[in-house]
């Protein structure tokens, strides 16, 4: 049977829950679970929670069971359930999980990508060589007008590679809107490059549009290779 | 000097008692620090750590949401005395409910907040009807949802107006069917009776008490939530996309097991572009209102036998009000 929560366990549990969130926050460990702008909730929460512990754990101790009149000793009835509380901190510590990879976005890889803005589509930027454009960016700017923005021009493509079951590799990048629980794909097929990187590293394809290929088209969306650079992963590799 | 937990650990943390639960749980959690170089690549697997990395940030996403609900509800218990709660709140439920509904647009947080803000409410005094229409209100209707539900929508500012309309609905419409036929409900509400103690503890006494019961539970949706987000692929959930009823359950069922935050959803429904308008609308209005998450935390807060009632009760009436208002503005 497990044992209910005592008092200096209680706050034990609170206290690792805000030393694990202040540990993310403070670095740059935050990026792989959430948006950047949680930082300073997550730095807030953390302190908050520390400072909780040092109270839980100097406020007096009731003299006797009996003793009716410390009402804050009615804390320690809280539900085994509260032994959850230490989970998410011990999988921080134990298993760090990376930032999302390869692994969702080949599962994620049929869903439909949301549309393209609705806003007129502005041309690439003028440019001598090739210019930088988001994954993302990239596949909605092939499905609208043929492609007309992106055709004849030289882009770089930056994201983790990720392949299918037919021995194609991919460029990708995984966007969250708030969590990585609502993570979703886009990634553009890399043709003319036989030796596939390695997958889940980070690479910079620079290359021409394949004409004719689209989201939602008779062939995904692909990019001509003509040269393909090892890059360091980003500290937050979310859009 | 005994290493075996006593049963009485619920009862009594006393002097004396040295080798106790508090230190044995310091022991393990030190023992998976230190061992953190060994037991890393056993679990480098990718489907833990998707499920590893979802899990997390759902509870990472939540905590600073879930302690602001605590710090507000500590707020209401300890320093709101009942008569000025019932100065803010309408003597009839009936004229309540709606005006709890309307309220809820000013808590601008997701769901976790809402559950112990509730239950400080009912602690107060206020009619449950009445918190439990602004539990089912408040995550739907804030302003950061509706923008973020735009923003997912462009081009639809009509799936703004039906999401709060829904939203709005679906908790008023719970919330009078409690009044009208809510004794079976409200009977079951048994685990506010038990803390009569709360107005007597220090802020931060409280403080503790709520963060600590509904951690747990928080925790064990976000778990549920992770494992389907994980294994269940979204192409399966695609499939009955074309059929106009499978379509609007399956979105409605999807909604409750993956618990989105509600600022978030408007961007995962967007993505179901193969459903019609009214199923996405749908999921946007059971989600906030209703999922895994909440339901946990729910069962935590007010008691099994009340959720297992309660939960179905807010999905059907989530689900009806959003097909009626889609049917219309949609």
């Amino acid at each position: 049977m497990v044992a209910a929560v005592t008092r200096t366990t209680q706050a034990l549990v609170v206290g690792f829950l805000g030393a694990v969130l202040l540990r993310l926050s403070l670095g740059e460990g935050y990026l792989r679970y959430v948006t950047s702008w949680m930082k300073w909730p997550l730095v807030a929460t953390g302190v908050v929670l520390l400072g909780l512990t040092v109270w839980m754990l100097l406020r007096p101790v009731p003299e006797a069971d009996g003793d009716e009149h410390d009402h804050d000793a009615h804390d320690h009835k809280v539900p085994v359930m509260t032994w959850l509380a230490i989970v998410p901190g011990v999988i921080v510590f134990v298993a760090s999980p990376p930032s999302l990879g390869a692994y969702l976005a080949e599962r994620r890889a049929d869903d439909p990508v949301a549309a393209a803005p609705d806003a007129k589509i502005l041309p690439l930027p003028a440019s001598d060589g090739p210019v930088d454009v988001e994954v993302a960016e990239f596949m909605w700017r092939a499905g609208v007008e043929d492609g007309s923005t992106i055709k004849d021009r030289d882009v770089r493509l930056t994201g983790f590679v990720s392949t299918d079951e037919n021995g194609n590799w991919y460029v990708t990048r995984i966007a969250i809107a708030c969590c990585a629980a609502d993570a979703t794909a886009s990634r553009v097929r890399v043709e003319d490059y036989d030796d596939a990187p390695q997958r889940d590293s980070w690479v910079a394809v620079t290359g021409r549009w394949v004409e004719g290929t689209a989201p939602g088209g008779k062939s995904e969306t692909a990019i001509e290779a003509s040269s393909v650079e090892p890059r360091e992963a980003p500290a937050n590799t979310y859009q | 000097m005994s290493t075996k937990t006593p049963e009485r650990d619920a009862t009594a943390d006393r002097p004396g008692f040295r080798l106790g639960q508090t230190e044995v749980v310091a022991v393990v959690l030190l023992v998976i620090l230190l061992s953190q170089r060994w037991l890393l690549p056993l679990l480098d697997h990718d489907l833990f750590n998707t499920w590893g990395t979802i899990f997390v940030a759902i509870v990472v996403q939540s905590a600073p949401f879930l302690l602001g609900g605590v710090l507000l509800s500590a707020v209401i218990s300890t320093f709101l005395s009942e008569r000025a709660l019932s100065r803010i709140v309408p003597k009839s439920p009936a004229l309540g409910v709606p005006v709890a509904g309307l309220a809820g647009i000013g808590l601008p947080g997701c769901e976790c907040a809402a559950v112990p803000v509730t239950n400080s409410l009912i602690r107060r005094g206020v009619a449950p009807a009445v918190a439990l229409t602004f539990l089912l209100a408040a995550p739907a209707v804030n302003p950061a949802v509706l923008v973020s539900t735009a923003v997912a929508f462009p081009g639809q500012p009509m799936m703004v107006l039906a999401r709060f309309l829904a939203s709005l609905i679906t908790a008023v419409a719970v919330g009078w069917i409690m009044l009208a036929r809510g004794k079976l409900l409200l009977e079951r509400l048994t685990n506010l009776g038990r803390d009569e103690h709360a107005h007597e503890r220090s802020f931060l006494g409280n403080v503790s008490h709520d963060f600590l019961h509904a951690s747990g539970f928080l925790v064990l949706g976000a778990m549920l939530a992770a494992a389907v987000n994980t294994f269940v692929p979204r192409s399966v959930v695609n499939t009955v996309a074309g059929q106009a009823v499978l379509g609007i359950a399956t979105l409605a069922l999807f909604a409750f097991i993956v618990a989105l935050c509600s600022e978030s959803d408007a961007f995962v429904a967007a993505s179901f572009t193969a459903f019609s308008d009214t199923a996405k609308l749908v999921f946007l209005v059971v989600g906030p209102a209703m999922d895994i998450k909440l339901a946990s935390m729910e069962a935590g807060q007010f008691g099994m036998g009340f959720a297992l009632r309660f939960v179905p009760l807010v999905i059907i009436t989530a689900v009806a009000s959003a097909v009626g208002v889609g049917w219309w503005l949609l």
